[in-house]
């Protein structure tokens, strides 16, 4: 943990005026001065021995400020199927201060065999609840409640985080709207197949990223991207090798989903021809699914001659919007795509439930880059590559 | 869902898995929802505190009990009607031969340990099984393909080397923490309460060279009848006190180095210690506790001076009022809290004198214990592309095979990185016939010298046999009669010139390992001399792709694999971010950001694949991870 260890001092620059007065610094929590005279009882507020015994790899990973932050957050989970069961193992498992689980509906013989929270016996009963009593067991600290309700009826202003997944379109932007404008961050995550997408909306969102100095310069301040700017940066003492380790905080700046649908690739892809070719066509059949979608209240396409033909329509105007070379969205792919529409199959819910617990867990403990704004996975390449999909602003 | 015929496919596949410990309890449970049908699975270890955190399939009540059953029962309860055969053992056991492992369409390892890997590596190899390989430290994480023939082999390129350090450093000039860790765990817990025997170069740079062995000898070792805290107090003065101002008299050492300071047990604990202890009666001898006796609970707190000196003689004393029975025999181990506690004292104390920063337990802890950093999310990412891999291998599906990084980017702009699989390394010694070469003296290195250096430390054999032309001068084996059992044990203290069949400067010899299905020719150079600094062992091993077999394992798992087998015990330490005291090892290999462990071939393998990816983008700019630790760097190529 020599980056814990490590004291800043020489902060390079103020934040800008505008910035909060004290920028999280998550890396450095567990590094009292050296020299200090250290009394016997330090622990951050809650916190007990055995808590740290139990969550000891990740606190070596994440720092101990940083599971603080996760023990006192709160997460609203919408809807718990194979992917929803693999975001609650990882969440409760990091030890989150409480998971509150929306599903309205009940578990079915097709659900046993690719959902691990459930099985036979929990055949007729409320998905939430099932899947809740299972939680629990996982890790007996966080407390897993269930709420039969319609989502977008909730109260949002309890959490501190939104995790909605497999959710058609419909449902998806009045959530994440309603997210945005109560200041509460916002995922969405859902899969198809050996493809899926999960959405990041986190408003306006600071974090630190500690790393080694490579060099004598600071990170700069300003702009550093469309969407994020270095607010601060500092730098720690020369350890005895001469090395040093710099804390950079950082903002990003999000879109809701409704604007990500509409905007453009970022300039880098889109002014560059080789690129352009390693977008997946996966983004152009999302944007036409969720267009199929808002256009037949909620329904995904059906399995006939005109549905097929109105999506593929549909797809190809996307990837001509988004400039796309025309070979890059091939027949097997949208064939692929089609057939797999809502399926879960197991090792891209682990992927996806992976990644986006391990977003939610930096996210909530203000440390690393977090996804700004859309990861795309295709299984069958293994590829998963994030695109920050933000409206052109003209500038001032 | 997946096709039909995928789904024909994964129903028939009989499938062995290698550790249940991380990366495990998340493979088997991927497996078998994406209905795999017949599943073996292998692991060593039992369920212990720690794992809980991500090892899902296991609770607190099953503490204690065998990893690779308790996974199984638990995945039976959501998956009822498949298949799924334990095995708590290790994967090196002679049970599992070249014959049991053909029994498998595919061999997916979640191991937590290079020297298992290598082994199940060069089963599958002889049983033409593939294998999917796998690791993960922290947020980084890696899947490989190695199907023989076709793809490299899991030996196919030179692992980076786990961090050694001179000797010297550690003895006479740390400049770190870590060399202070080093120092006091193998060094100073060693000498106290390990085995006498062993070899220890405690006193080595810090007291004269004309002092006699004897004398040092002698310092060390409690005397009849002495007061436990007056001895812990001689020993204190003695490795503190006395031979930092021993060093501090030779100049030349200090030339470009800071003067320590010699630390007095009477200037930082003028009175006794209270006597306080007999709070903690702990019967299990790993819950003996200074810090209790002491009334200190935080183990994330940086004690000062005094309480390091404090815990330094508690805990001493607690070793011997306690754990008298252990002394002579402890080896350090990350879970026994005394030793941690032992071991954090002495070398904050010395951090104290040298100037360096003081560290706490739980830091310490993990420097001590080569702690793998460990989350459920990379492990749970792992799995699928495990999974998503082996579908592929089940079909053959030869041209999209992949190996896959798992990527900590700063920009995020990609969170994994496909590379398509190399061909096998014609110099591979493991998949190939290509001899090494083996410079050595051989008008003095022993036959047991080679067995142990070569052989068995860098080879990774288990059951050698080894054979000049036709005469066998060793092999091991519990099927042979006593006069060979005699033959062997007098060849092993030959010189090797002196041997039956001499080996002398141009010989060739054969090591086979049975077990293995693995024979490795040696081309020998007779050499005199050898650098003590860099080549250590007095022999130098060339053709050969392990930068160095000492690894790190400390007998329990860590790390996100499961452990199926013990490797050895290493002097060698944990270093996180920094590379340059690899001096041993002679290899300066850039390896980002915690390269022990799990992921340890990770990321050097990244900067190879995109050394290679380098080369073939040729119109544009490309993300190169350059060797900066933790850093992802993006890099105009033109
Ligand atoms: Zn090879």
């Amino acid at each position: 943990m020599a980056d814990n260890a490590a004291k800043t001092i020489d902060v390079v620059a103020a934040p800008p005026a505008d910035s909060p007065a004290a920028p999280p610094q998550a890396e450095q929590e567990t590094a009292p001065p050296s020299d200090a005279q250290s009394p016997t009882d330090t622990l951050p507020p809650g916190i007990t021995a055995d808590e740290i015994a139990l969550y000891d790899r990740q606190i070596r990973l994440w720092g101990i400020l940083a599971q603080e932050k996760l023990r006192t957050s709160s997460i609203l989970l919408i809807t718990i199927k194979a992917l929803g069961n693999e975001i609650a193992k990882n969440l409760v498992l990091a030890g989150i201060g409480s998971l509150t689980i929306i599903d309205t509906t009940t578990v079915t013989e097709d659900d046993l065999g690719s959902q691990f929270l459930i099985s036979q016996e929990n055949v007729g009963q409320n998905r939430a609840d099932a899947a809740a009593a299972n939680l629990r067991k996982l890790n007996p600290r966080v407390p897993v409640t269930t709420l039969a309700v319609d989502p977008l009826a909730v109260d949002l202003s309890i959490f501190s985080m939104i995790i909605a997944t497999d959710l058609s379109i419909t449902l998806l932007n009045p959530l994440n709207a309603k997210a945005h404008f109560g200041n509460k961050p916002f995922y969405a995550a859902g899969s198809h197949g050996f493809y899926g997408f999960v959405f990041a909306d986190l408003g306006t969102h600071t974090y630190t990223i500690t790393r080694p100095s490579l060099n004598n310069h600071p990170t700069l301040l300003g702009p550093e991207s469309a969407t994020r700017t270095v607010i601060a940066t500092s730098r720690s003492p020369r350890d005895a090798a001469g090395n040093t380790t710099e804390t950079v905080t950082k903002r990003e700046a999000y879109q809701p989903l409704i604007l990500a649908n509409t905007s453009p690739l970022p300039l880098d892809i889109s002014a560059n021809r080789r690129r352009l070719r390693n977008v997946s066509p996966l983004l152009p059949c999302l944007r036409a699914l969720w267009e199929f979608e808002t256009e037949s209240n909620g329904l995904p396409p059906a399995h006939n001659a005109a549905d097929l033909q109105r999506f593929t329509h549909l797809a190809t105007d996307k990837s001509r919007d988004l400039q796309l070379p025309p070979e890059l969205l091939q027949a097997s792919f949208l064939r692929s795509f089609l057939q797999n529409l809502y399926c879960e199959i197991s090792p891209v819910t682990a992927f996806l439930g992976g990644a986006v617990a391990q977003d939610v867990i930096n996210a909530i403990g203000g440390r690393e880059q977090p996804i700004q704004n859309m990861l795309l996975f295709d299984g069958e390449a293994s590829k998963a590559d994030v695109l920050a999909l933000v409206p052109v602003v003209p500038a001032a | 869902m997946a096709s039909q015929q995928q789904l024909t496919t994964i129903k028939v596949a009989k499938v062995l898995m290698v550790g249940a410990g991380g990366i495990g309890c998340e493979l088997l449970k991927t497996l078998a929802l994406s209905d795999f049908r017949d599943i073996h699975i292998i692991d060593m270890d039992t369920i212990e505190v720690s794992n809980l955190n991500r090892q899902f399939l296991f609770r607190q009540s099953h503490v204690g009990q065998s990893k690779a059953k308790v996974a199984r029962d638990a995945v039976l309860k959501f998956k009822p009607h498949i298949n799924i055969t334990p095995y708590h053992a290790n994967v090196k056991d002679p049970e599992f031969n070249v014959d049991f492992f053909k029994q498998f369409n595919v061999v997916l390892n979640g191991l937590d340990n290079l020297d298992a890997r290598r082994h199940v590596n060069r089963l599958c190899l002889a049983a033409e099984v593939p294998l999917v390989e796998s690791g993960t430290t922290g947020f980084l994480g890696q899947v490989t393909v190695h199907v023989k023939g076709r793809t490299e082999c899991y030996e196919c390129q030179p692992k980076p080397a786990p961090k050694t350090y001179p000797v010297c450093t550690i003895t006479s000039t740390p400049s770190k923490f870590v060399h202070c860790i080093v120092w006091a765990k193998d060094l100073l817990f060693a000498k106290l309460v390990g085995d006498k025997n062993q070899e220890n170069d405690l006193n080595v740079r810090s007291t004269d060279a004309a002092s006699s062995s004897e004398q040092t000898e002698d310092v060390f070792e409690r005397r009849r009848d002495e007061d436990i805290e007056l001895y812990g107090r001689r020993i204190y003065d003695h490795v503190f006190g006395y031979n930092i101002e021993k060093a501090l008299s030779n100049e030349e050492t200090w030339k470009n180095s800071i003067r320590p300071k010699p630390i007095y047990s009477r200037d930082v604990l003028p009175e006794g210690l209270a006597q306080q202890n007999g709070i903690c009666a702990a019967d299990d001898p790993l819950l003996v506790s200074a810090m209790a006796s002491l009334g200190m609970k935080n183990p994330q707190d940086i004690w000062s001076l005094m309480e390091n000196s404090k815990i330094f003689l508690e805990s001493l004393k607690l070793f011997f009022m306690k754990r008298e029975k252990e002394i002579g025999n402890l080896t350090f181990d990350k879970d026994d809290q005394l030793a941690v506690e032992f071991v954090t004292a002495a070398a904050n104390i010395r951090a104290s004198s040298f100037g360096i920063p003081l560290h706490s337990l739980f830091e310490a802890k993990g420097i001590a214990g080569n702690i793998v950093h460990a989350v459920a999310t990379t492990n749970a990412i792992i799995a699928g592309l495990i999974v998503i891999e082996a579908i592929k291998v089940l079909q053959n599906d030869t041209n999209n095979y992949r190996m896959t990084y798992c990527l900590e980017h700063p920009t995020r702009k990609m969170l994994l990185m496909p590379v398509e699989p190399f061909e096998p390394n014609k110099s591979c010694y493991v998949c190939s016939e290509t001899p090494l070469t083996l410079e050595i003296n051989t008008h003095r290195a022993k036959l047991r010298d080679f067995v142990e250096k070569i052989v068995k430390a860098k080879l990774g054999m288990c059951f050698p046999l080894i054979m000049h032309g036709a005469a066998l001068l060793y092999e091991v084996g519990d099927d042979l009669d006593e006069d060979m059992v005699a033959n062997y044990a007098a060849n092993l203290e030959k010189v090797l010139s002196e041997l039956p069949s001499p080996i002398t400067s141009g010989t060739v010899v054969t090591v086979e390992d049975l077990k293995q299905e693995l024979t490795c020719n040696f081309n020998i150079k007779h050499r005199v001399e050898f650098d003590e600094e860099k080549e250590p062992d007095g022999m130098l091993l060339s053709g050969w792709t392990q930068a160095s077999s000492v690894e790190k394992d400390d007998n329990k798992s860590i790390g996100n694999g499961g452990t199926t087998s013990n490797a050895s015990q290493t002097v060698p330490a944990a270093e996180n971010n920094d590379e340059a005291d690899n001096v041993l090892s002679g290899k300066k290999r850039k390896v980002p950001e915690v390269p022990e462990g799990a992921a340890q071939d990770c990321v050097s393998d990244i900067t190879r694949k995109n050394k290679k990816l380098e080369m073939v983008d040729d119109d544009d700019d490309c993300l190169m991870l350059e060797g900066d630790p933790g850093i992802c760097k993006k890099k105009k190529l033109q």
